[in-house]
């Protein structure tokens, strides 16, 4: 929007809303067509440098998460959201349970 | 990790008359071996120095190795007397008598230097700092070695640190590791998707993964994000477990 055709009730508007409101806009525009990664991790395990020396082929590795707990959703290092696993044809996919609110 | 420019130092405490008989006795021993079969050999005294010893034309100098030997006189006789184990001091000598035991005094001195390069390694370098010790054979002072106090430190230190650190107190480092808890995720998978479906993504959406059903999972180092074992998921009643 120029200013040559901002009318009384955009100023009125913008001034409202802040300084958020165009640049929010502009990102949500600009970003649409980005792309990006979602890992999907599943329970945690600690185990001491000696136990991971004497691992074999064959040997188990309890992961601290039980069935029915959820699994993490993370983007960038950031838990996103939380879903149970599923498969859809061969493949691992999850379905989500929650996701976190916007801020 | 190197030390630039650093240069060994000892304070001028550690160089005891017994640290220094232990550091010089390794070349001091085998020359008494070689030249004197009964008189005992050792430092009586030490000292130190930074200038160059100013000797009697009379004395006899031999350097090798940065360290400088002297004999006096006096020191010649009873070094003489320590080899040959013979009491001198009533023997007259003649002018040829001398000179053929001023060659094998020479020869005797020669080895003594020689013994320090075999200890010391030829070239020594000189940072100006001497010790001085003062032999004794057979009860008698006998002759004067100037060493390089670098010579010394590296051997005071050796031994020092044998002292202090027995190889028993110290741990190996992959040892010291044994113990260090590492944390771990497993790794189902990821997915690709646009902002837009992110930004809609909610409840009950499902989002397919790149890995196949019989494809292994990865587990990963929390810190850092490695993969360091890939296995088969595996359920049970406790949980999940990851099968190498």
């Amino acid at each position: 929007m120029s200013i040559s055709t901002m009318r009384p009730q955009d100023t009125a508007r913008t001034e409202r809303s802040g300084d958020s409101a165009k640049p929010a806009a502009m990102e949500s525009h600009i970003l649409r067509g980005v792309r990006v990664s979602l890992d999907a991790q599943l329970g945690n395990a600690s185990l001491a440098v000696e136990e991971l020396m004497a691992l074999k082929a064959g040997s188990i590795v309890t992961l601290q998460t039980g069935l029915a707990d959820p699994v993490g959703i993370f983007l960038n290092d950031t838990l996103i959201a939380r879903g149970e696993i599923v498969a859809v044809g061969d493949k691992y996919a999850v379905r989500i349970l929650e996701v976190a609110s916007p801020p | 990790m190197t030390g630039v420019g650093a240069r060994a130092w000892l304070p001028k405490s550690a160089f005891t008359r017994e640290a220094v008989e232990g550091a010089l006795s390794e070349p001091l021993q085998a020359w008494a071996a070689r030249w004197f079969a009964r008189a005992t050999l050792g430092v009586a005294r030490v000292d130190f120095s930074s200038e160059a010893s100013i000797a009697p034309a009379s004395n006899i100098r031999l350097t090798g190795s940065g360290v400088e030997v002297e004999l006096t006189g006096i020191g010649k006789r009873h070094l003489l007397e320590a080899a040959l184990d013979a009491d001198l001091s009533n023997n007259v000598l003649t002018g040829p008598d001398r000179r053929l035991l001023d060659m094998f005094v020479r020869n005797v001195l020669e080895d003594l230097v020689s013994q320090f390069e075999k200890t010391f390694g030829p070239n020594i370098e000189n940072d100006g700092n001497r010790v001085i010790a003062r032999l004794a054979l057979a009860g008698h002072d006998v002759l004067t070695l100037h060493v390089p106090e670098v010579s010394l430190i590296a051997v005071l230190k050796r031994s020092k640190h044998r002292e202090n650190s027995p190889a028993s107190t110290l741990v190996r480092r992959s040892a010291a590791l044994r113990h260090t808890v590492l944390h771990a995720y497993g790794y189902l998978g990821s997915t690709e998707i646009g902002i837009a479906e992110l930004e809609a993504l909610g409840a009950g959406d499902v989002l397919v993964l790149d890995r196949a059903l019989d494809e292994n999972i990865d587990l990963r180092l929390t810190d850092g994000g490695t993969t360091f074992l890939r296995g088969r998921l595996c359920e049970d009643a406790g949980g999940y477990s990851i099968q190498l």
